[in-house]
């Protein structure tokens, strides 16, 4: 990764440069799960690395708005959120699009395109709920404040988002554990 | 406690593990069979969410980028009425001090701070540096300047562009006029290529990136739909006109000059004043 030049940054100091470090290290983090999230969501590679910029973007202009009152990746995962729906009012996914960067395994490939599908089929909110708390990782109260929805309707959104997504398998072979495989960058 | 309710505090990972809420909704789902296919299902799902991805390289680029360009207005941190003045007193004086050098010692393109601005600078100082105006391809949406030339081969796919006879240079340096330049097996130029023109889009909205490189007085420029292409552009440190350009392209993950038949690589490009 190339670090942020010291002079691009006008009126450097210590404090910037603190904040600089914590940007970089803030991208390092969850820029991959952040691009993961936008893509599941948008259904487009390219779509979802112009939100990662742009959140990232938005986030170092208002750095300092973060005083640690919830959790920083929370709050990266809000302006993504964001920069998401954004992006789909100005250019709205195809229904039932697969994610197009994600490389299908070579086993089960029927399933994992099914699986793709039906987490597509999922209302707007319990998708976004369902991703984040099941997909990143992030506590419900964590989604609660990225999604700016109270906690107790994220919980049930994971809750009927689960019990969708199992009915469409009930009378099918159980999922396969095996992760899918993602391309990597051509450079 | 029923299925729906057990499953809930079981989703929401804050709860406390030694809470009543917890415990019941564990001996709940241990006691139900329904809970239990359902619990197994999450997992299943969860290790598929779960596949890593990475970003590609030009993103972090773009970021970086865009988070150069000065009208953002970066790092705007709350301060006090008192820290305000100081602080405008500070700058008041050192923008002042800053502008009487300034104005006598280093020209307008000198000040510019951002890559951006380098770019900007570096497109004055090449049109006025060649003495012609840009060219429109057919379209407008290209802006080119040519450059023509020869070309002097110093090593395998090392070229010194040569505008007019007078202006051999290696390595960016002029060359000794009392010195030859000797055909072969000299140390100047083994192989002259006539005629060749180069094209350098002097459009910043053609480019995926603009920045600096590692000594900061370089500009690597990355050009749309072309992510295993840059140029890299040396800049005079006080004018921020061009000494010399690369053009390089990425093979297997590193960035290597463009060797071939093809002449399609200009080492150094020496202009005008350099």
């Amino acid at each position: 990764m190339r670090i942020l030049n010291p002079s691009m940054i006008q009126g450097d100091s210590n404090d910037q440069t603190e904040i600089r470090t914590q940007f970089e290290a803030a991208y390092a983090e969850f820029g991959g799960a952040i691009l993961r999230f936008a893509t599941r969501l948008c259904g487009n590679r390219d779509d979802a690395e112009d939100i990662v910029v742009e959140t990232f973007v938005r986030a170092f202009q208002c750095w300092h708005e973060y005083h640690g009152t919830g959790s920083r990746r929370a709050w990266l995962f809000g302006i993504a959120h964001n920069a998401t729906r954004m992006a789909q009012r100005r250019r709205p996914r195809t229904e039932g699009q697969i994610p197009d960067e994600i490389e299908a395994p070579q086993e089960n490939v029927l399933e994992w395109i099914a699986i793709q599908q039906a987490v597509n089929e999922l209302p707007t909110k319990q998708k976004e709920s369902f991703l984040l708390v099941k997909g990143e990782g992030l506590t419900a109260s964590e989604a609660s404040d990225a999604l700016n929805r109270p906690i107790g309707s994220i919980l049930s959104d994971v809750f009927h988002a689960v019990r969708f997504l199992r009915a469409k398998f009930s009378e099918k072979e159980p999922i396969s554990a095996r992760p899918p495989k993602i391309c990597e960058a051509e450079l | 406690m029923n299925c729906e309710q057990a499953q809930m505090i079981l989703i929401d990972s804050t709860v406390d593990h030694s809470s009543t809420r917890w415990i019941d909704a564990t001996n709940h789902i241990s006691h139900c069979e329904e809970c239990q296919v359902q619990a197994q299902f999450e997992r299943q799902l969860g290790a598929w969410l779960d596949a890593p991805v990475q970003p590609k390289p030009d993103v972090w680029n773009r970021i970086v980028t865009e988070t150069s360009d000065p009208a953002l207005k970066l790092w705007r941190n709350p301060t006090t009425q008192k820290e305000k003045m100081k602080r405008n007193i500070i700058t008041s004086s050192v923008a002042a001090a800053t502008l009487m050098v300034g104005i006598g010692l280093i020209s307008q393109s000198a000040l510019a701070a951002t890559p951006k601005a380098k770019f900007i600078a570096m497109k004055k100082a090449v049109l006025a540096a060649t003495g012609q105006a840009a060219t429109k391809s057919p379209s407008g949406a290209a802006w080119f300047v040519d450059l023509e030339g020869n070309l002097i081969e110093l090593t395998e796919g090392s070229y010194t562009f040569v505008p007019d006879d007078k202006a051999k240079s290696v390595k960016g340096q002029p060359l000794d006029p009392s010195k030859p330049v000797l055909p072969s097996p000299g140390k100047y130029a083994t192989k002259t290529v006539a005629g060749f023109a180069l094209k350098l889009d002097l459009n910043e909205k053609h480019y995926d990136s603009i920045r600096f490189g590692k000594d900061q007085n370089e500009l690597v420029l990355t050009q749309k739909g072309q992510a295993n292409t840059r140029y890299v552009v040396k800049l005079d440190k006080k004018t921020s006109a061009p000494t010399y350009l690369t053009l390089q392209k990425s093979l297997k993950g590193q960035w290597e000059l463009v060797k071939g038949k093809q002449v399609t690589f200009i080492d150094y490009l020496p202009l005008k004043g350099h």
